[in-house]
C-alpha cells in the first residue's frame, strides 16, 4: 500500500470515527492525520508557533470539510493553493453541503474533487473506499516541489 | 400699402374727398366751358358793332378818295388796345388805309376775304362791307383783334375756381374726418375687442355699442358670442381643475399604495430570505447527526450482530431507515429552499411538453412503474395551448421539476388537459388530489385547464419486511399511504398559486389523503 498519509480535516468526532472506520474496513491502512479545525490543518501543513512542520512529507491527499471552526474550509483551501510548497497538493472537499455556490467556490479555489457525504453509512463507506483507492493508488501524486 | 390694406378711417376719408373733388371738378369744367363760349360771342358782337360804326363813318373818305381822313378815322382805334390791326380796302380790293400806319404788309391780308367775323390763328378777324346807304359798295373794312380780354377773364375764372375748389376740398376733408367716425368707430371698436380676445385670451372684454344700426346689431351679436365663450371657458376650467384635483388625489393614493406594497414586498422578501437561510443552515446541521445515527447503527449491526437478537437487529434497521428517510426529507427541503431563492418570473410555457418530459423522466427513473399519460396534445397543438406557469428563473422544464420531485414517489402521475365543464365533475373526480394550474392561456381559452393528479399506491402488504421500504411517510389517517415528500406538497401548491394560477388539493379516488 502506498505509504502516503491522508490529512482528514473534520471537526465532528463522529464523522472522524466513521471515516476512519470506513477507510479501515476497506483495508486502507495509510496513516490518517486528523485536524479538528482549519487552524490545526494549516499548522500541520505549514508549521507555526513552534510546532515542527510536516514539510518533509506532505500528505498524499487532503480530505477537507467546509464548515470548520476557527478557519473555515474555503480559507484553508485558499492558503494551500497560495503557498508554493502545497500548490499542487490534491485536495478533496468532503462535506455535507451540496449547495451550488459551495461547489462553484470550491472548484474555483482549486479543489481537485468535491464529494458530498451521504447520510447512508453504506454509501458513505463506499465513497470513502473509492476516494482512498483513487487518490492513494490510481492517482499519480504531483512531484514534491523542491524547497529553496 | 395697397388701397385694400388702408385703415378704414383713411379709406372713408379718401372716398369722401375724391367724390367731392370730382363733383367740384365737373361743375367747374362745365361752368368754364360755358363762360369761354359766351365770352367769345360777346367779343365778336362787340367787334362787329365797332366795325359797322367805322364802316359807316368811312363811306365819305372812300367815296372821295380822301386817304388822310380815312387814316385819321382808323387811328381813333387806338382807344381799344385789343385791336391789333385795321385796313380799309377800296372798291377793287387795294389797301386804301391801314392801322397802325407802320403795319407790315404781311401782317394784314393783301386783299379782302369773304365778309363776316371769325376766329383765326388766335385772333378774331372780320371783313365789314363799306356801303352807301342801300346802294353801291364802296370798299371793305378789315379788323383784327387779339383774344387777351377773353383769356384774362378765363384766367381769373380758373384762379377763382381753383381757390374755391381748394377750400371746398379742405372743408370736405374736415367734414369727412368728423363724419366717417359714425361708421368707422363701431367697426374699430369691434376690431379692437377681437384683437384683445385673440392676443390676451381674455373673453371678459366687451365691444362698446355706439348705435342701433346694423353695426349695433353686429356688436350685440359679437358680445353675446363672447359671453357664451366665456361661460364655456369657465366651465371647462372648472372641470379641468376638478379633474386635476382628482388625478392628484388618485396619484397620491396610488403612490401611498405603491409605497405600502413596496414595504410589504421588502418585508416579505426579508422574511423569506431569513427563512431560507434558516432552512439551509438547519438542513446542513441536521444531516451531520443523522449520518452519525445511521453510521453507528451500521457499526452496531456489523460489529455486534452476534450479541443482538432478531428484534434488536430489526430495531437497528428501523433506526437506519428512519434516519435515511429524514435525510431524504432534508434534501427535499434544501431543494425547495434553493428554488425559493431563485428569482420569479412569468412567461408562456408549453405545459403539455413539460408534462410529457416529466412523464418520460419518471418512466425512465422507475421503469417498473406504470405511467399513464392521457390526452397529451401534440407539438402542433402546443403553441396554441400554452399556459403560463410560474417558476424560478431557469429553463421551463426545470421549473416543474419541483413538482416532479414532490410527486416523484407517487405510483402514477397524470397530467392532462381537461375540459372545464361543471356538469362533468362527478363525485369520483372531486375526490381526487389534483393540482390545477390556470394560466394566461386558460384565460384566453376559458374552456381549458390543466390538471395534474397524484395518486398514491396501496398500503404495503403486511408480510413485506419493513426495511425493504426505503422510506415511509406517517399515516395521515387515510386508507392509502403515499411515498414521496409530503412535506413539500403545500409549498409546491403555494408555488403554483399566486397571480394567474391556482392549485387545489383534491381527494384520491382510492381513498387518499384529505388535505
Amino acid at each position: 500500500m502506498n505509504p502516503g498519509k491522508i490529512l482528514l480535516v473534520e471537526d465532528n468526532p463522529d464523522d472522524v470515527a466513521l471515516t476512519l472506520r470506513a477507510l479501515k474496513s476497506h483495508n486502507i491502512t495509510n496513516d490518517v492525520v486528523v485536524a479538528e479545525d482549519g487552524a490545526q490543518a494549516l499548522d500541520y501543513l505549514f508549521g507555526t508557533a513552534g510546532k515542527s512542520p510536516a514539510e518533509k512529507e506532505l500528505p498524499a491527499v487532503v480530505l477537507l470539510d467546509l464548515k470548520l471552526p476557527k478557519v473555515n474550509g474555503m480559507e484553508v483551501l485558499q492558503r494551500i493553493r497560495a503557498s508554493e510548497g502545497t500548490r499542487l497538493l490534491p485536495v478533496v472537499i468532503l462535506t455535507s453541503s451540496d449547495e451550488e455556490r459551495d461547489v462553484i467556490e470550491g472548484y474555483s479555489l482549486g479543489a481537485n474533487s468535491y464529494v458530498r457525504k451521504p447520510v447512508d453509512f453504506v454509501e458513505f463507506t463506499q465513497a470513502a473506499k473509492q476516494l482512498g483507492l483513487y487518490w492513494l493508488l490510481m492517482n499519480r501524486a504531483p512531484p514534491v516541489p523542491r524547497r529553496p | 400699402m395697397s388701397l385694400r390694406d388702408w385703415p378704414i378711417k383713411r379709406k372713408l376719408t379718401a372716398i369722401l374727398v375724391v367724390i367731392s373733388g370730382l363733383v367740384l371738378l365737373l361743375t367747374s369744367a362745365a361752368f368754364a366751358g360755358y363762360q369761354y363760349w359766351s365770352l367769345r360771342q360777346t367779343t365778336r358782337d362787340a367787334l362787329s358793332v365797332r366795325g359797322r360804326i367805322i364802316a359807316a363813318n368811312s363811306t365819305a373818305s372812300l367815296a372821295f378818295s380822301n386817304e388822310a381822313d380815312a387814316r385819321e378815322l382808323l387811328a381813333a382805334l387806338r382807344a381799344d388796345p385789343h385791336i391789333v390791326a385795321a385796313v380799309l380796302y377800296d372798291k377793287v380790293g387795294h389797301v386804301f388805309a391801314a392801322y397802325p400806319a407802320d403795319v407790315a404788309g404781311n401782317a394784314v391780308p393783301a386783299a379782302p376775304g369773304p365778309d363776316g367775323y371769325r376766329f383765326e390763328r388766335g385772333r378774331l378777324i372780320g371783313f365789314q362791307p363799306v356801303e352807301e346807304a342801300g346802294s353801291q359798295r364802296l370798299g371793305t373794312l378789315y379788323l383784327a383783334s387779339d383774344l387777351e380780354a377773353v383769356y384774362d377773364t378765363l384766367r381769373l375764372s380758373v384762379v377763382i375756381g381753383l381757390a374755391v375748389m381748394g377750400v371746398a376740398l379742405l372743408a370736405a376733408y374736415l367734414l369727412s374726418m368728423v363724419l366717417q367716425g359714425t361708421i368707422s368707430q363701431p367697426i374699430l371698436a369691434l376690431a379692437e375687442t377681437a384683437k384683445a380676445v385673440s392676443t390676451r385670451q381674455d373673453y371678459s372684454v366687451r365691444a362698446p355699442k355706439l348705435g342701433e344700426d346694423e353695426l349695433g346689431a353686429l356688436t350685440d351679436a359679437f358680445n353675446q358670442m363672447l359671453g357664451r365663450i366665456e361661460d364655456q371657458k369657465d366651465e371647462l376650467q372648472r372641470h379641468a381643475a376638478d379633474l386635476e384635483r382628482r388625478v392628484e388625489e388618485r396619484t397620491h393614493e396610488l403612490q401611498e399604495r405603491n409605497e405600502s406594497l413596496r414595504r410589504n414586498a421588502a418585508e416579505l422578501l426579508a422574511a423569506n430570505t431569513e427563512l431560507d437561510a434558516f432552512a439551509y443552515s438547519v438542513s446542513h446541521d441536521l444531516r451531520a447527526p443523522l449520518r452519525s445515527i445511521d453510521g453507528f447503527s451500521q457499526v452496531l449491526l456489523e460489529d455486534y450482530a452476534a450479541q443482538l437478537d432478531e428484534a434488536g437487529r430489526e430495531s437497528l434497521h428501523r433506526v437506519r431507515a428512519a434516519s435515511q428517510r429524514m435525510g431524504t426529507l432534508i434534501d427535499d427541503l434544501l431543494k425547495l429552499a434553493r428554488v425559493t431563492r431563485a428569482e420569479m418570473r412569468t412567461e408562456d410555457v408549453d405545459l403539455s411538453g413539460m408534462a410529457r418530459d416529466i412523464a418520460s423522466e419518471l418512466q425512465r427513473a422507475a421503469p417498473e412503474r406504470q405511467v399513464e399519460i392521457r390526452d397529451c396534445p401534440g407539438a402542433e397543438d402546443a403553441g396554441r395551448r400554452t399556459a403560463a406557469a410560474r417558476g424560478p428563473r431557469q429553463s421551463p422544464p426545470q421549473q416543474l421539476e419541483i413538482h416532479c420531485e414532490a410527486v416523484g414517489g407517487a405510483r402514477r402521475i397524470r397530467i392532462r388537459r381537461r375540459e372545464r365543464r361543471p356538469g362533468l365533475r362527478g363525485p369520483g373526480q372531486r375526490r381526487r388530489l389534483r393540482h390545477e394550474v390556470r394560466g394566461q392561456a386558460v384565460r384566453r381559452v376559458p374552456a381549458t385547464a390543466f390538471r395534474c393528479r397524484i395518486r398514491g399506491h396501496r398500503r404495503r402488504p403486511r408480510n413485506r419486511p419493513a426495511h425493504h421500504q426505503p422510506a415511509r411517510r406517517p399515516d395521515l389517517g387515510g386508507r392509502c399511504r403515499r411515498s414521496g415528500s409530503d412535506v413539500l406538497l403545500h409549498p409546491v401548491m403555494a408555488r403554483f398559486r399566486g397571480p394567474g394560477g391556482s392549485c387545489e388539493p383534491g381527494k384520491d379516488p382510492a381513498g387518499g389523503r384529505q388535505p
